[in-house]
């Protein structure tokens, strides 16, 4: 198969276009590119197809792992591609590493080193407590994230665009070296005992936390995977989408309870609202993404959305009079979970009426199913409901779905 | 109801440009005169009320951009005008001392010049729905000449200052406090000429790049 490769502007970037074979791959043809072009290795290359001229749509980025033909749109024999230069681009490794080395090794300096002879303070520095403390734990914070960054993360990209480096380290390194110049100043105020222990006690607690949070994302990735998202779940994710965040800007909020410079308190508000925009796109992604149609799962919703569900029991005799009847709500997560409460409220109730044969209706297919079937339950929060339910049950009940 | 409040917005609107252009032209206005009757030394002396309420209204143009009241992405109109309003009252007002300088008199009129032409614009189009062809080039001209003018009376003004800052120590916190901050006005006036090395040339590329669009349309229309 032929494939033309065009750049944005419609001129061609490889003259004459390359010949594949028709079981070719994108990662084949990145491949092919780099060969002809020498400078532009495949995670350099944005390859979309052409969108129609005027067209206002976002173009459709070809996935390298999937076959040039998925592509093609009937005609096989020919392809066109259009070719973005990402720019130079170093691993996501490599960029954190940078990021987070200027912190590490910056702040010490400010701790060791007659740094404020420069600045025109004379004379010799007493150190507080809570300044040494607070060395520990910030070498210790950033000590934890190259480890990370090392040992833990699994990125759903490879590579970052190089400019990003100059713009994150510069962020990271003057952020550091302006905190570390307060909290280490010969003029610094230490706080009360107390609100240093509670500060750095909840800070610590929040980084274990962090922790934890990183370890549930980098199993929701298989260790050969390339990427791609998944519902993160467990912990404090059942609650909000990143936890990560949370636990990250808390524990900088333990940092400055204990320390308390202005200073730290900029970096959290900066910090804050930076880490904020990024899991309000990741939820929106995530939602978008798991949609709940033609088979995929669907996001579950976060605390913000519990939900108020009214719950009614109807009990009827043999010959469908209504005999009693209790009405009541509560709160839930999920639609699911309602039902199989539901059905857990009729039991309780038609224990009153233990000598007859009961008949159970109600319009949750999949809580009847797993409740008749033993099938899987649908939702994580159903488990102990069903578990009550499975308890209730005498054994002539009769369950229907309507 | 949708209508209403489209009627609403653009009667606010044309008040706003307007009571706006109208300051500004009282800054112009009041600036050559003294500078032709009495000199550049008078200048400030004569603009100064007109000039801070003008200057400061500004800020309300920032809110419009946030809530969606007009199209202008806040990254173009928080740099212009933050550091018009640190001129006029991070410097002019807090330092008397440099108020006869000359660039006062260049600093003024390019600004004055600019907003009258920018706010009858945008008054223009408030009110008739579109702004005469030679205002949009004028709006979109003028910068060309005036931008240099304005940002080297401003850079200016702000290096002739920093002995006074010095000296005087206005606005300075010192260590040690409880909250363990310290702000040197002197060293953040010098960050400020710093920014001005990348956003000069920035800015002046932005307004190119506006002027290429909105003038090539123009002509098409």
């Amino acid at each position: 198969m032929k494939v033309s490769i065009v750049s944005r502007s419609g001129r061609e970037v490889i003259k004459g276009g390359l010949e594949l074979s028709d079981s070719a791959t994108v990662a084949d043809l990145q491949e092919a590119i780099h060969r002809r072009t020498k400078k532009f290795y495949p995670s350099r290359q944005r390859l979309t197809l052409p969108l129609p001229p005027g067209s206002k749509e976002r173009p459709i980025v070809l996935n390298y792992k999937k076959n040039l033909k998925e592509y093609c749109d009937g005609n096989l024999d020919n392809l066109t591609v259009v070719f973005k230069d990402l720019g130079p681009q170093v691993s996501y490794r490599t960029l954190f590493f940078c990021e987070y080395l200027g912190p590490l090794v910056l702040y010490p300096v400010f701790y060791y080193f007659p740094v404020y002879k420069f600045f025109g303070y004379k004379g010799e520095r007493i150190i507080h407590p809570v300044q040494t403390y607070a060395l520990y734990y910030w070498c210790f914070h950033y000590f934890k994230r190259i480890m990370e960054t090392f040992f833990v993360h699994r990125f759903s990209h490879a590579t970052s665009p190089l400019s990003n480096v100059f713009r994150n380290c510069a962020y990271y390194w003057t952020f550091g070296s302006y905190i570390a110049y307060y909290v280490n100043h010969p003029l610094y105020t230490p706080v009360s005992d107390l609100q240093m222990k509670i500060g750095f006690g909840f800070g610590l607690v929040c980084q274990l936390a962090n922790f934890y949070c990183h370890m549930l994302l980098r199993n929701l990735r298989r260790p050969d995977g390339n990427g791609g998202y998944q519902i993160p779940s467990g912990f404090l994710f059942n609650i909000v989408t990143c936890a990560n965040y949370t636990t990250e800007i808390y524990q900088w909020l333990g940092f400055n309870t204990a320390t308390q410079t202005v200073a730290g308190y900029v970096f959290l508000v900066v910090a804050t609202s930076i880490m904020t925009n990024w899991a309000l796109a990741k939820h929106r992604r995530l939602k978008k993404l798991f949609d709940g149609k033609d088979g995929r799962p669907k996001y579950p919703r976060r605390w913000n959305g519990t939900l108020k569900a009214g719950i009614e029991i109807v009990c009827r005799n043999h010959r469908g009079h209504i005999i009693d009847g209790k009405g009541f709500t509560i709160r839930i997560l999920s639609v699911a979970p309602g039902k199989a409460k539901a059905i857990r409220e009729a039991l309780h109730f038609a224990a009153n009426f233990s000598s007859c044969p009961i008949t159970i209706e109600s319009d949750a297919a999949a809580v009847v199913s797993a409740i008749k079937d033993s099938n899987p339950v649908p939702d994580w929060e159903i488990v102990p409901v069903m578990a009550d339910i499975k308890h209730l049950c005498p054994p002539w009940l009769v369950f229907l779905h309507a | 109801m949708a209508g209403v409040l489209s009627l609403l917005r653009r009667l606010y609107l044309t008040v706003y440009n307007w009571t706006v252009f109208f300051g500004w032209s009282q800054v112009l206005f009041l600036a050559v005169k003294t500078l032709k009757d009495s000199g550049h030394e008078h200048v400030y002396n004569a603009v100064e009320k007109p000039l801070q309420l003008a200057q400061t209204a500004a800020v309300l143009e920032i809110l419009h951009g946030l809530v969606g009241l007009v199209r202008s992405p806040i990254t173009a109109t928080l740099p212009q005008i933050g550091s018009r309003l640190y001129l006029t009252w991070g410097i002019l007002y807090s330092f008397p001392e440099i108020r006869s300088n000359f660039l006062v008199t260049s600093l003024v009129i390019s600004w004055s010049i600019t907003e009258i032409i920018r706010y009858s614009f945008f008054g223009m189009k408030e009110v008739l729905g579109f702004a005469p062809s030679w205002l949009m080039w004028l709006r979109y001209s003028t910068f060309l000449l005036l931008y240099p003018t304005g940002i080297s009376s401003e850079v200016g003004l702000v290096y002739f200052a920093l002995p006074y800052m010095k000296e005087s120590e206005k606005y300075c916190i010192r260590m040690p406090n409880k909250w363990n901050y310290s702000f040197d006005n002197f060293c953040a006036a010098i960050l400020v000429l710093g920014t001005y090395i990348p956003g000069s040339p920035h800015m002046y590329g932005y307004m190119l790049g506006q002027r290429k669009k909105a003038l090539s349309k123009s002509k098409r229309e």
